[in-house]
């Protein structure tokens, strides 16, 4: 995994390659830490275009930056996730309460609907 | 404004009619006023006569002067040391209550304290006029005090709420009764020492051996009361009431058998070879008259008895839980209301003066009803932040108030006004949800109990369960947990967790999660309460980012309606009738963040429903973003008829397929299928 941080006016940009799994998690924790206590940025925007895999672990780190940021009264911006990955986001219900974009710079909705769906026969 | 509501139910003056009955009962308690006037204390001092004046004159306005009449008589006939200032003091008393009937209104204490100003004043002026003597001046004083502690006994016995105050009151009225029979003697007989002993058997039989010898202990020492005697008797009369009393299962036999050996015993002893004879004759008719009591009338004393003490101890307890519950809801309300620079009460006091001002109806909102009111608009000025429109107000005000416009634009000013900033702390709400529903929970747990004793009919449904798990490639332990327990009669719980990471931690944080919220959940607490406990339980225990998922199917077994919390939880499936629906619903997990947002899904489950709840790593285990449901679906359509446990290691092999006997990461299947019950 590796991450390349640059800061655009108020919005700290965090480009990931790589997994983010178990065993990088804390390396991933660390770095992001790291730049916002020196940036104090109002934005964090992670670029997940080059992530192919996340699991609990790399989902629990986004929260946990989620919760920082809110209480500093910051924003978390989720940028252009991978199919797969998004689904995680959403199945977790980072969807609901973090903003996920796409490479427009357009909001994506929620890709799966709460409630039922049926499969027949 | 006052909080403080009194209403006082109307009552139809049933007018003066004095029936048979009721002109017997007063006779009878003029007899014993008769006789308790003469009662005296240490061969001197007559405390009760103005005593029971004062009681009378305040609680029995209509029987005040036949009472003052009987005292007057009685302190006649006694003829005591200065019995025209007696007489006196108890007139003045009568006079004092006929033309200040007002003074009744006061408290005991102050009613009380008339006696001792009476006495002194005027037997003071007597003796100041006679010949004062430093002993007269004491005999006085003492005379005062015990009339005033009887004063206070008396008109207690019909206000007190304590039952102990009561019996007290009660208690020395008749021992002052008994006290003014000595003297009394019929064909050789006292009277005193009938009725004392007849109340020992009464006492005996009703009570027990505690009673009985309580009793024979305060009815033994009469005699030295009013005479400057030894108090033999009450050795006596005590081990009597307790061996009588100790034989009290026996019934009257068993009693009187206890008392007769009791007095053959000890008499003689006690009061010596010349009384012997006499107390036993005594004690002959005595037992005649308990053969021939009803036993209506030993029930009933019996019973009051019995009563007395379950009482109490309901009472201690009910009004505990009550104190426990309000400090409870008060703590919740401080919490609640902490984003305030002023209380709520203020707040609403002013939007009070503002909006009621001068509206004809502000009597009924604000002195029979303020509590509701106060409670509702605090309600309302919290929940409003500042956007409080007419379907905000419950219809039992809107339906009454014409200044609903008015009392919502107060409100909001104000709310804007001294909200400081909403309480946003995920801490703080829960803790002042924990406090309100402990709060009611102890209130309603006595009817909780009650209304269990009734759901004891049978549920309709049952649930069979198979589960199969495996942990994820080169680990010897699964991080995912799960539980499959009923809750209550009614319910069952079926939980799958997810704890972050894998091995030992993640199952670690699933099994806390799935624990407490079971715990929760069998002590009654809802869900969504459940639910955020072990959140914030969660957050607070763990200063290091990270989360559990739970995957919740709570089903009626009665009604066969469940209900599904997905917290970060994948889909689950449910096979009816050859058909899959997929069930999903993206809430966040718990432990991560205050704020959990919950989303219950409801689905009325049948006979014959097949529930498949999966972990991630079932779903992930295929590589196609667009077959990971799919897949699982068409799986389940093929299970046909299978035992739950069989569909259940199916699914997990055919997952462990997928990814070649190498899981990425914990699998776990739980499958539930619902039956009729027989």
């Amino acid at each position: 995994m590796q991450i390349f941080f640059s800061m655009e006016g108020k919005q700290l940009w965090a480009r990931i390659k790589g997994e983010l799994d178990l065993e990088n998690a804390d390396t991933f924790r660390q770095e992001l830490e790291a730049n916002l206590d020196h940036a104090r940025p109002e934005v964090l925007v992670l670029d997940l275009t080059g992530v192919t895999f996340i699991d609990s672990s790399g989902l629990g780190v986004i929260l946990g930056r989620y919760r920082r940021l809110k209480k500093e009264g910051g924003k978390l911006i989720i940028y252009r996730p991978q199919p797969q990955v998004r689904r995680l986001l959403e199945l977790s219900g980072l969807g609901k309460i973090m903003t996920i974009m796409n490479e427009n710079g357009e909001q994506i909705g929620e890709g799966f609907n709460n409630g039922w769906s049926a499969i027949r026969n | 404004m006052s909080s403080h509501t009194r209403i006082y139910p109307y009552q139809r003056q049933t007018g003066n009619t004095i029936t048979a009955t009721g002109l017997s009962i007063d006779l009878l308690f003029l007899m014993a006023v008769f006789f308790l006037s003469r009662a005296t204390l240490l061969a001197e001092l007559y405390p009760f006569g103005s005593s029971i004046i004062i009681a009378i004159g305040s609680r029995r306005q209509r029987i005040l002067w036949p009472v003052v009449l009987a005292v007057m008589l009685s302190t006649w006939f006694t003829n005591p040391n200065s019995v025209y200032s007696r007489l006196l003091v108890f007139l003045i008393l009568g006079l004092a209550y006929t033309f200040y009937p007002s003074w009744r209104q006061r408290s005991s204490l102050i009613q009380a304290t008339l006696v001792p100003m009476a006495i002194i004043l005027i037997r003071g002026i007597d003796l100041t006029l006679g010949q004062p003597s430093f002993y007269s001046w004491v005999e006085i004083v003492f005379e005062s005090i015990m009339s005033w502690g009887l004063s206070l006994a008396f008109l207690e016995v019909s206000d007190s709420k304590r039952q102990e105050e009561r019996l007290l009151g009660s208690g020395l009225f008749f021992l002052g009764v008994l006290l003014g029979l000595q003297g009394f003697k019929i064909a050789g007989f006292s009277l005193q020492g009938l009725v004392s002993r007849y109340i020992l058997l009464l006492a005996s039989l009703t009570g027990g051996p505690g009673i009985g010898a309580a009793v024979g202990t305060a009815l033994g020492f009469i005699p030295s009361l009013s005479q400057m005697a030894t108090p033999s008797l009450a050795g006596l009369m005590a081990f009597s009431g307790l061996i009588a009393g100790s034989l009290k299962s026996l019934g009257k036999p068993g009693v009187i058998g206890g008392y007769l050996l009791s007095h053959l015993v000890l008499a003689n002893y006690f009061l010596g070879p010349n009384n012997v004879l006499l107390v036993l004759k005594e004690s002959v008719i005595v037992v005649l008259s308990l053969l021939i009591t009803p036993p209506s009338l030993t029930n009933y004393l019996s019973e009051f008895l019995s009563q007395t003490t379950k009482q109490q101890l309901e009472t201690t307890d009910s009004s505990k839980q009550e104190k426990l519950s309000e400090v409870l809801k008060s703590l919740a309300r401080h919490l609640k209301y902490s984003g305030y620079n002023e209380s709520p009460q203020t707040v609403i006091r002013q939007v009070a003066r503002i909006v009621c001002n001068g509206c004809p109806a502000a009597k009924v909102c604000w002195q029979l009803e303020g509590e509701q009111m106060l409670t509702t608009l605090q309600e309302l000025l919290n929940s409003s932040q500042g956007k409080l429109t007419s379907n905000d107000i419950p219809e039992w005000l809107s339906s009454r108030c014409t200044r609903c416009r008015e009392l919502l634009a107060a409100l909001t000013t104000q709310a804007n006004k001294f909200k400081v900033q909403s309480v946003e702390d995920g801490l703080n709400s829960w803790l002042a949800n924990t406090f309100e529903i402990l709060g009611s929970m102890v209130t309603q747990e006595s009817s909780r109990v009650e209304q269990n004793k009734d759901n004891r009919k049978k549920p309709s449904l049952k649930v069979s369960v198979g589960i199969a798990a495996v942990p994820r490639h080169q680990a010897d332990i699964t991080g995912d947990a799960f539980s499959i327990a009923p809750i209550a009669p009614d319910k069952h719980l079926l939980v799958l967790g997810d704890g972050m990471g894998v091995g030992r931690k993640a199952a670690n944080e699933s099994g806390t999660a799935i624990e407490m919220l079971q715990d929760l959940l069998d002590a009654g607490f809802s869900p969504e309460f459940a639910l955020r406990t072990v959140n914030m339980i969660l957050l607070l225990r763990s200063s290091q980012e990270s989360y559990t998922t739970l995957d919740i199917a709570l089903l009626n077994c009665f009604t066969g309606t469940a209900y599904f919390y997905k917290l970060g939880a994948c889909p689950s499936f449910i096979h009816r009738n050859g058909s899959i629906n997929i069930l999903r619903s993206h809430s966040l997990p718990v432990g991560i963040l205050e704020d959990l947002q919950l989303e219950p899904l409801r689905e009325e489950l049948q006979d014959g429903d097949l529930l498949v709840m999966v972990s991630d790593g079932i779903l992930e285990a295929h590589r196609d973003i667009n077959e990971k449901e799919k897949w699982l679906a068409k799986a389940l359509q093929r299970v046909g008829e299978a035992r739950p446990q069989e569909i259940a290691d199916r699914l997990l092999k055919q997952a462990s397929a997928l990814v070649s006997g190498k899981p990425l990461d914990d699998m776990t299947v739980v499958v539930a299928r619902v039956e009729k019950v027989g």
